[in-house]
């Protein structure tokens, strides 16, 4: 089913409508969408403790962190560099909930924080240069905490 | 002063009142030309008055946001000019952009175009969303300083709204609005020339950058010349930064805070250096922050950010989730900031409960102790709180000072 929409989504080239499927809450298999999707020019694993991080370069410079559990599950995604990246394919479903104005905390525009149910989002930056992270708390490994997804 | 909040008061109204505002938000240069032809008796005719207050009214109150008003006029017909207030100052960013809304539609601003003739867009990017318009040029007067066929972005550019791309949309929430960008617009006075740089002029799929055609709008590189720049760059005289002054402001807070913004460093009297220490900056802006013996290499002196924000878990947060430090009595803190040149100092400040700021203070705009977290664990973000009570200077890439070359701070 995955495969099948991926061809779809593929198909359809850039200006189609979001894939139904992505990063966080997703299986290990969606990294490799995100990076079809981004157009990401690298691709890097390196385990940790008890998860396994994927890192993605993208065509901006930005890099894309997914934060993989044992189970294959990804808990948590991270990013930095000159642009924000493509938040709506890494976050998926979850990305609505930046303009749910109950849940996002709108601070300053150099910082966002978004706490909804399982959901973190933080995020930071100015011109040229930005960093983030979003996880879901229900689903982060034994011992991992927010610090460990940077 | 009482004066001078008026007339913001009747321009933040008009700008509420756009159809009734069309003829009466612009006027004939006849005032703006006779008063730079008359200012030059005035030593100080490169700074412009800055006021922290509670912003425009459609944004619903605003806290530590700092205001410049600044006179925008067609290229085409010099004399139709248009004066706007609370437009944002902001050290984080560089370039002008306005909303919209309100622009009055008969001030013609002509669209920033490609080789072909197309339309150049630009999507610019925070970290709680993006504003999305067409590149226009216009020419700014501020102070007496000027700048002709400056290239601006007009966000929420209604003939642009249904062309904005996947990749821009995706990156957050739309922030198109005088209510959701929560200013009539941002000057950017960054220490960089350009918003974007080499970078947006070497690839397309640089993320700020589009060309718009028949088929919509498709990424593009854009040349430095196209770019929005920073401002004062395009001045004759005064056009290698700028100077922020702030007097402090007490512990409660303040209604309003005036300042000054001064254009040019060393160039004039009023702009020197001084004893100022000179931070220089990295190639995207930031400078090293040393805070409880953990290095943040992600640091920055933004005026745009309305509060000190680093992390520190023993801090207690707000109970509603806002992020913003909430501790039982004032925290007397320091940090030491360094520049790639080496240079570093130490500076002190204070973290309020800022819950019983806003509460003991409804009608405060202007706070000097708050404080809160960074979702960037690399980072300390020096807010406005840390503008007051000082003159932090920006000089941008590439110029070059009594005190060093740009890009720097100093303060």
């Amino acid at each position: 089913m995955k495969i099948h929409a991926l061809a779809i989504a593929l198909a359809a080239g850039m200006s189609m409508p979001v894939v139904a499927f992505a990063a966080l809450g997703g299986t290990v298999a969606s990294v490799e969408t995100d990076r079809v999707q981004m157009k990401a020019t690298a691709r890097v694993a390196r385990a940790a403790s008890n998860f396994t991080v994927h890192e993605l370069t993208l065509g901006s410079g930005t890099t894309v962190r997914e934060y993989v559990a044992a189970n294959g599950s990804i808990f948590g995604v991270a990013w930095n560099g000159p642009t924000p990246p493509n938040l709506q394919q890494i976050l998926g479903q979850y990305f609505s909930a930046l303009s749910d104005t109950t849940a996002v905390k709108r601070i300053s525009h150099t910082q966002m924080r978004v706490e909804k149910a399982d959901l973190v989002v933080h995020a930071s930056g100015h011109m040229r240069a930005f960093a983030g992270h979003a996880y879901l708390t229900s689903m982060l490994p034994q011992g991992v905490t927010a610090a460990d997804i940077q | 002063m009482m004066k001078n909040i008026r007339r913001l008061a009747l321009i933040a109204s008009c700008a509420l009142m756009l159809a009734g505002c069309g003829g009466g938000g612009t006027s004939s240069s006849s005032s703006s030309s006779s008063s730079s032809s008359g200012s030059t008796s005035s030593s100080a005719s490169n700074s412009v008055a800055v006021i922290v207050d509670s912003g425009p009214a459609a944004a619903g109150g605003t806290a530590n946001e700092a205001f410049v008003s600044v006179t925008i006029c067609s290229p085409s017909s010099p004399s139709t000019c248009q004066t706007i207030d609370h437009i944002l100052v902001d050290t984080g960013s560089y370039g002008l952009r306005i909303i919209s809304s309100v622009l009055s539609s008969s001030l013609t601003l002509p669209l920033q175009t490609d080789s072909s003739g197309n339309a150049i867009a630009e999507c610019t990017m925070f970290a709680d969303g993006y504003s999305w318009g067409p590149v226009r040029k216009a020419n700014l007067q501020i102070g007496s300083e000027s700048a002709s066929n400056l290239p601006i972005q007009v966000i929420g550019d209604a003939g642009y709204s249904g062309l904005v791309p996947q990749a821009c949309s995706s990156t957050g929430t739309a922030e198109n609005t005088v209510a959701t960008f929560g200013a009539n617009g941002v000057i950017g006075l960054g220490p960089f020339a350009q918003d974007c740089g080499t970078a947006c002029a070497q690839s397309a799929n640089n993320g700020f950058y589009y060309t718009c055609g028949s088929g919509g709008c498709q990424p593009a590189a854009v040349s430095l010349a196209l770019q929005v720049p920073n401002p004062v760059t395009f001045f004759a005289t005064d056009n290698n930064g700028v100077m922020l002054t702030f007097p402090s402001v007490a512990a409660a807070g303040a209604t309003t805070v005036s300042g000054t913004l001064v254009f040019g460093v060393d160039t004039q009297t009023n702009n020197t250096l001084g004893s100022a220490k000179v931070y220089t900056t990295n190639d995207i802006g930031y400078i090293t922050t040393v805070y409880n013996g953990v290095s943040y290499a992600d640091s920055f002196l933004d005026s745009g950010s309305n509060g000190y924000f680093f992390n520190d878990s023993s801090i207690t947060q707000c109970s509603d989730g806002s992020g913003f430090y909430c501790p039982s009595s004032t925290l007397n803190l320091s940090a030491v900031n360094s520049g790639s040149n080496g240079a570093n100092g130490s500076v002190s400040f204070s973290i309020g409960n800022a819950s019983t700021m806003f509460n003991s203070n409804p009608n405060g705009t202007a706070f000097g102790q708050l404080g809160g977290t960074n979702g960037d664990a690399q980072s300390f973000d020096w807010g406005l709180p840390f503008f007051y009570g000082r003159s932090v200077y920006t000089v941008v890439e590439g110029y070059t000072t009594s005190g060093g070359t740009g890009p720097y701070f100093a303060y």
